[in-house]
């Protein structure tokens, strides 16, 4: 098979060179009659060799400048997520979707309630007071399960993207509940790397959002936009054909430096070429940038 | 490569292993002199001399400039998710701040509605009447226990309609007496006829009823809008007279 290739190549070389050559021959001579002497093959094909390495540096760039955001957790510090993040952590939060005003109202009913019934009213204060304190404690959102605290950021994220009261299945609703759950089960499996089902369930929410805002962006590009901006994403992390392995993983350090994937023979070979050439090409590009008027290949 | 743009063109094609229509694709690379197309938009392309290896075709006109669209939009909604985030992040704060305010003074509202109910026994010192008063208005309480219906009952909704239904009974009643009244004094009917620019003699008798009718109703509504605004003017009058 290699030989069958290099074999094409070979032809199709020899069929180019050869037309170079009668082309040159036929028209070029009488046209570049005032201009300076043409330079040798040998010097031209090592200008386009340079040209070409410039070209690649360039090209790798702009493919590294659009790789650089995270596909799965998007820009860091999105003030909506950490915002979120605030919330939950504050300290009169309470769980199932109980109100911290709510529950006083009905607490001092009751306290209130008992009163009439028992005429000891200062017996009645003293234990409100502690039941009270038992009831905050419960319901606390600090002495529950990560669970509850997940959920009450889904419902936080809900009512932000919405369309109307009580929507939970337009397709930013869908795709911010997914994001808060990735985010969450991020903290998790850094801390549990062995935890393979929920890395699993964690891949299968980020190619489950992939597809949702692709069906948004058709259906309305305002909202799409806005969603994503929202949510810290862009347009190529969407379109983007993106599997969450673990080479993503080493490469956004997930684990800090630990080697997650070992490069083959072969392609450390191929990354020490690249980097070689990028090098050569730097330096190429420096030296024009200090001489500019000297006639390089 | 500038002034070049990758241009996929659809094309219906009939598959005989199939047995049906499926689309193909194929892209072109199109030249793009002024540079103007963005990703995403529809274009027309046409034939041009051959610009390079792979590019004979250049752009002829845009048809949907979706690609601009996106950008647009794009931009939009960066600055309008900035100022909500801002907005939302003050919103926030303010709370917190609320919060932690409620914690360090250790009240909450029980204390608070404590208080107010204690103000209604007993003596207080004036810290705490000032305070009360305060409190009175943060919760938007007018008076202890607060007269309010825990809950709405069918019942009282009933008696309500019932109520509104006897009262439109009686209104109903006194003006067909009137109505009665006018159609029995003749010389009073022909006077405000005449006054609406009616011939008497020549108006049938439910005519003369229906515009008499008529008549009433709408002077009892602009009675009414007087009576109203005296009433308005004597309430202003009287609050003068208590601030002098």
């Amino acid at each position: 098979m290699f030989q069958s290739g290099s074999i094409l190549k070979s032809i199709g070389l020899g069929r180019s060179f050869q037309q170079l050559s009668i082309r040159s021959f036929s028209t070029s001579s009488p046209i570049l009659a005032g201009r300076p002497a043409p330079l040798r093959k040998s010097l031209r094909y090592l200008r386009a060799n340079r040209r070409k390495e410039t070209n690649i540096l360039k090209q790798r760039k702009l493919e590294a400048k659009k790789n650089e955001l995270d596909p799965v957790l998007g820009k860091k510090n999105n003030a909506f997520l950490t915002r979120l993040e605030a919330e939950v952590q504050e300290p009169n939060v309470l769980t199932r979707g109980y109100e911290k005003s709510e529950v006083e109202k009905l607490l001092y009913g009751a306290q209130e309630a008992s009163i009439k019934e028992s005429f000891a009213s200062d017996s009645v204060r003293q234990s409100a007071i502690k039941q009270r304190e038992a009831v905050f404690r419960i319901l606390n959102m600090r002495n529950r399960s990560s669970a509850e605290s997940l959920k009450f950021k889904t419902d936080l994220a809900r009512k932000e993207f919405q369309r109307f009261d009580g929507d939970t299945g337009s397709s930013e609703v869908q795709a911010a509940i997914a994001t808060v759950k990735i985010h969450h089960l991020f903290k998790h499996v850094v801390e549990n790397f062995k935890d393979f089902k929920n890395i699993r369930y964690m891949r299968m929410l980020v190619q489950q959002r992939q597809k949702i805002l692709r069906y948004l962006k058709k259906d309305d590009p305002e909202k799409y936009y806005w969603t994503l901006n929202k949510l810290g994403l862009n347009d190529h992390v969407v379109h983007m054909e993106f599997n969450m392995d673990k080479r993503y993983m080493q490469e956004f350090k997930w684990f800090g430096d630990k080697v997650l994937v070992r490069d083959s023979q072969k392609q450390k070979e191929i990354k020490r070429k690249e980097k070689r050439l990028e090098k050569k090409a730097i330096r190429q590009m420096r030296a024009a940038k200090q001489d500019p008027t000297a006639r390089r290949f | 490569m500038s002034k070049t743009v990758k241009v996929r063109v659809l094309r219906k094609s009939f598959d005989k292993v199939v047995n049906k229509e499926i689309m193909k694709r194929k892209d072109f690379l199109v030249h793009d002199e002024g540079e103007v197309a963005r990703e995403g938009d529809l274009v027309r392309i046409e034939q041009c001399r051959k610009i390079s290896k792979r590019k004979a075709f250049s752009i002829a006109e845009i048809r949907k400039n979706k690609g601009q669209q996106f950008l647009s939009h794009n931009e939009d909604a960066r600055a309008r998710v900035i100022k909500e985030e801002n907005e939302k992040t003050r919103e926030f704060l303010a709370r917190r701040k609320n919060t932690t305010e409620e914690i360090r003074n250790n009240t909450s509202l029980i204390t608070d509605l404590m208080l107010i109910e204690k103000s209604t026994k007993g003596n207080l010192s004036k810290e705490q009447k000032v305070k009360v008063s305060q409190l009175k208005d943060k919760y938007g309480i007018k008076d202890w226990p607060p007269q309010k219906d825990a809950l709405r009952l069918q019942i009282q909704s009933l008696r309500e309609e019932i109520d509104d239904l006897t009262n439109s009974v009686a209104n109903q009643e006194v003006f067909v007496r009137k109505l009665q009244n006018l159609l029995e004094d003749k010389e009073k009917g022909d006077e405000i006829l005449t006054k609406m620019g009616k011939n008497v003699e020549t108006l049938k008798k439910h005519t003369r009823k229906n515009i008499l009718r008529k008549y009433l109703l709408e002077n009892e509504q602009e009675e009414s809008k007087k009576l109203s605004s005296f009433l308005d003017q004597d309430l202003s009058k009287q609050v003068e007279d208590l601030k002098i």
